[in-house]
């Protein structure tokens, strides 16, 4: 999908910013990592995101304000998180009890598979939620991220094959409402640039 | 008193996990982009920009001490106490702190939206 969007004059009389594509195109969108304007010039707004009109409701505009890359990332911190927690979850029922005088026992689970497994995903769910970090804000992570309780409740189901309540079903529509709220929001919180990260900019240029 | 102790592990749980979740923000917001560093300088540079960072390791630590202390609050309360209380209040300390320290625009939709995962957070552990 092409990006609507055109810098102006004035934003191009900014030093252009090289574009590490190999695909070289000049103007991109919902698809691409990076939206760079004709002159070079960074743009990274919900106009030019725009692959759908917005959809109005209750008062919130629900659009795309996120590139496909960075939705994917929001998807990999929910999918290690609760794979993680999942595959922990297993290894300790088949562990046992640790007895609390006996604390050090807790070594001996990690020649578990399952927990071996589980740690390894639980890496990976924190280098997902600090790439999440770097392009979005923590009031719009967390939320968003928060579907990883539902997808929970469906391991639970499936694979651990635990029983789910009415009032579980509510708490699942619950979160699912407030993960669609924010999602359909914007992701940054856009700071005036200070003189010294403006110094910065001048000499990454 | 065992009450007492309870809520004082779930006030330290709240309290360093939202610590730990504004230093790892900030520290990410410092360091920049981490899909944009990784095409201009490759994903070693990533790594050393992230384990350069002090407020990182910071905010690592006080996640570590939320863990321990949620663990103890488990091993003193029920499952039914501890995991809603300190989850649903994680959100709304988060929320406020992201406002105070971090200055995020937490407007009416984030608003909404971290009520209505509190309350689905709620009924999904309570029960």
């Amino acid at each position: 999908m092409r990006s609507r969007g055109r810098a102006s004059f004035e934003e191009c009389r900014t030093p252009p910013v090289p574009r590490a594509s190999p695909r070289g195109r000049a103007q991109l969108g919902f698809l691409d990592d990076a939206i760079v304007s004709r002159c070079g010039k960074r743009l990274e707004s919900a106009v030019q995101l725009r692959p759908w009109p917005p959809i109005k409701f209750y008062g919130f505009a629900v659009e795309v304000t996120l590139t496909l890359r960075k939705y994917l990332v929001i998807l990999s911190v929910v999918f290690f998180g609760s794979v993680g927690d999942a595959f922990l979850a297993r290894g300790m029922k088949h562990a046992g009890a640790i007895d609390i005088h006996h604390l050090t026992n807790v070594f001996s689970v990690l020649a578990n598979p399952f927990i071996i497994v589980g740690i390894v995903f639980l890496l990976a769910f924190m280098f997902s939620y600090m790439t999440a970090l770097s392009f979005a804000d923590l009031t719009y992570v967390l939320p968003a991220t928060a579907i990883s309780y539902v997808v929970m409740v469906l391991l639970s189901i499936f694979w651990l094959h635990e029983s789910v309540t009415p009032q579980r079903w509510a708490g699942v529509a619950f979160i699912v409402v407030g993960v669609g709220v924010v999602a359909g929001g914007p992701s940054r919180t856009e700071h005036p640039p200070s003189r010294v990260s403006a110094k910065a900019v001048e000499e990454r240029v | 008193m065992r009450s007492l102790y309870t809520w004082l592990c779930i006030f330290t749980t709240v309290c360093t996990a939202a610590a730990g979740d504004v230093l790892v923000a900030l520290a990410m917001r410092r360091i920049g982009d981490l899909g944009e560093l990784r095409r201009r300088h490759g994903f070693l540079a990533v790594i050393v920009r992230s384990l350069s960072s002090g407020v990182l390791f910071g905010g690592v630590f006080f996640m570590a001490i939320a863990f321990f202390s949620n663990l103890v609050g488990l091993s003193w309360a029920d499952l039914s106490v501890v995991g809603p209380a300190s989850a649903a209040l994680t959100f709304v300390t988060n929320a406020l702190a992201a406002r105070f320290f971090l200055h995020e625009n937490v407007d009416r939709r984030r608003w909404l939206a971290t009520i209505f995962v509190c309350c689905g957070v709620l009924l999904l552990t309570w029960s």
